[in-house]
């Protein structure tokens, strides 16, 4: 009767083995195809998720600066998508002091779901960069600012192209209005100081290293001559 | 009586705005059903008919234009009854300012509510003041007055449970008052139209009782979230 048990049990465990490769196979290709579908952006919705923001930010993406919009064309999507998250999430924006951000909170949460900012964040990527006027009043010095702008190229990179691994956009192709009122934001600690924003605090450190208002007006007029 | 039933009645005031409305819809309503019911039950009774001639009437004799006359009377004693409350209640709502218990700031911009409360010092615009974006919290039997601004367009200060709106205005600072009467969390919208974003700025307010509330208060002022951040 032994070999009837050994037979039986070694039937049992091939049975089991082949169930747990089947169920490893069947989560691993539904895993995958989890993940090429979620990596995959819609353009077409994206673009048409991008009618509202058009209202402040323009069809071209150019941004209005009378509407505390900026230019977003161009952009990197992974940026535009951790932007959404933290503005939705209120990580970003949720701040009494921080007008244009509070009118990007409810706009945010216009987009229903990760999808959906993905989709958009895809199509804004996909606009060609509009180079911005400048608007500052008073220029900076981009000579002096050379040298402030060395501790930002550690993340930013040396051409302004930005670090995706450090979590840090491109500067290039910014409003020189929205660059000014970022850092002075950061400077206040209106942004970068919400719970959960966990690269905030860095930048609110950074421009730390921006002693006076000249400064700020100096390493903005350094970005300004980085190329697109 | 008949917004109550749709809607919590939550301030001292709301009471007297929701009577006003009963009354209004009582003293039009009832007349319009009237004239609907005589205006149709007319044109079917007088309807044309073969080898019946219709009269001609002028307007001018007495025997008919008495009952257009006649109803003029009811329309203009209801019309004092309904302007001598609303003036009423308008005077009671937004021209009397009762003496306050606290005083909260709330400021309108696009699309969002931010409302300043006084801190455990109940003095506005001092240090420990709590600011909060789209969370307005009150204690209730408590009289407020509200200093509403606006930063860019206009909006309106809606609160439906206190039957309370109030424009705001870019440039004034306008002072109002309410006392809520229930606990519970009710919404803020804005009724004016201010933009893309119109209908994406809800707020909340949060009315609780004293204790409840002078916990919040103490709980979130500047000084006690520096130490329990420090700790």
């Amino acid at each position: 009767m032994s070999w009837v048990f050994e037979r039986f049990t070694r039937s049992v465990v091939s049975m089991s083995a082949l169930c747990i490769f089947l169920a490893v196979v069947a989560s691993s290709l539904g895993a995958f195809a989890a993940s090429a579908q979620e990596a995959s952006a819609d353009l077409a919705k994206g673009k048409a998720l991008f009618g509202l923001c058009t209202q402040c930010h323009g069809t071209n993406g150019g941004g209005m600066q009378a509407a505390l919009a900026p230019a977003i064309a161009g952009l990197p999507a992974w940026y535009i998508e951790a932007q959404l998250v933290k503005f939705k999430s209120g990580q970003r924006g949720l701040h009494a002091q921080d007008t244009g951000g509070l009118r990007m909170y409810p706009m945010s949460r216009w987009l229903q779901n990760e999808q959906e900012q993905k989709d958009v964040a895809a199509y804004v990527a996909s606009l060609p960069a509009v180079a911005p006027a400048p608007t500052l009043a008073q220029a900076g010095d981009a000579a002096k600012g050379q040298g402030y702008y060395a501790v930002c190229s550690a993340c930013h990179a040396p051409d302004g192209s930005g670090n995706q691994g450090m979590g840090a956009p491109p500067l290039t192709g910014l409003n020189d209005w929205y660059l000014l009122t970022s850092i002075q934001k950061y400077k206040k600690s209106i942004r970068g100081s919400l719970p959960g924003d966990t690269l905030g605090p860095a930048m609110i450190g950074m421009v730390a290293t921006l002693p006076d208002d000249d400064a700020v007006l100096d390493v903005i007029a350094h970005i300004q001559t980085l190329a697109k | 009586m008949i917004l109550e039933s749709l809607l919590p009645s939550a301030s001292t005031y709301a009471g007297d705005i929701d009577r006003l409305f009963d009354v209004i819809t009582l003293l039009v309503g009832i007349p319009f059903l009237v004239a609907s019911y005589l205006f149709f039950a007319f044109i079917f009774r007088f309807k044309a008919k073969d080898g019946k001639k219709s009269m001609y009437i002028t307007g001018t004799e007495h025997q008919y234009m008495k009952w257009i006359h006649r109803a003029h009377v009811p329309i203009l004693v209801f019309d004092v009854i309904i302007v001598v409350m609303a003036v009423r209640v308008w005077y009671d709502v937004k021209q009397n300012l009762p003496e306050a218990n606290s005083t909260v700031r709330v400021i309108a911009q696009q699309w969002a509510w931010t409302f300043v409360h006084p801190g455990p010092d109940n003095v506005l615009d001092t240090a420990d003041d709590i600011t909060t974006i789209n969370e307005l919290h009150v204690a209730k039997d408590t009289l407020y007055h509200y200093k509403l601004e606006a930063k860019d367009v206009l909006h309106n200060f809606s609160v439906p449970a206190f039957r309370l709106k109030q424009d705001a205005i870019p440039g004034r600072i306008i002072t109002g008052w309410f006392e809520p009467t229930m606990a519970g969390t009710f919404d803020i919208q804005c009724a004016e139209i201010c933009g893309i974003g119109h209908g994406l700025m809800p707020a909340k307010i949060i009315i609780e009782g004293a204790e409840q509330h002078a916990a919040w208060v103490e709980a979130n002022s500047p000084l006690a979230l520096t130490v329990a951040a420090n700790q």
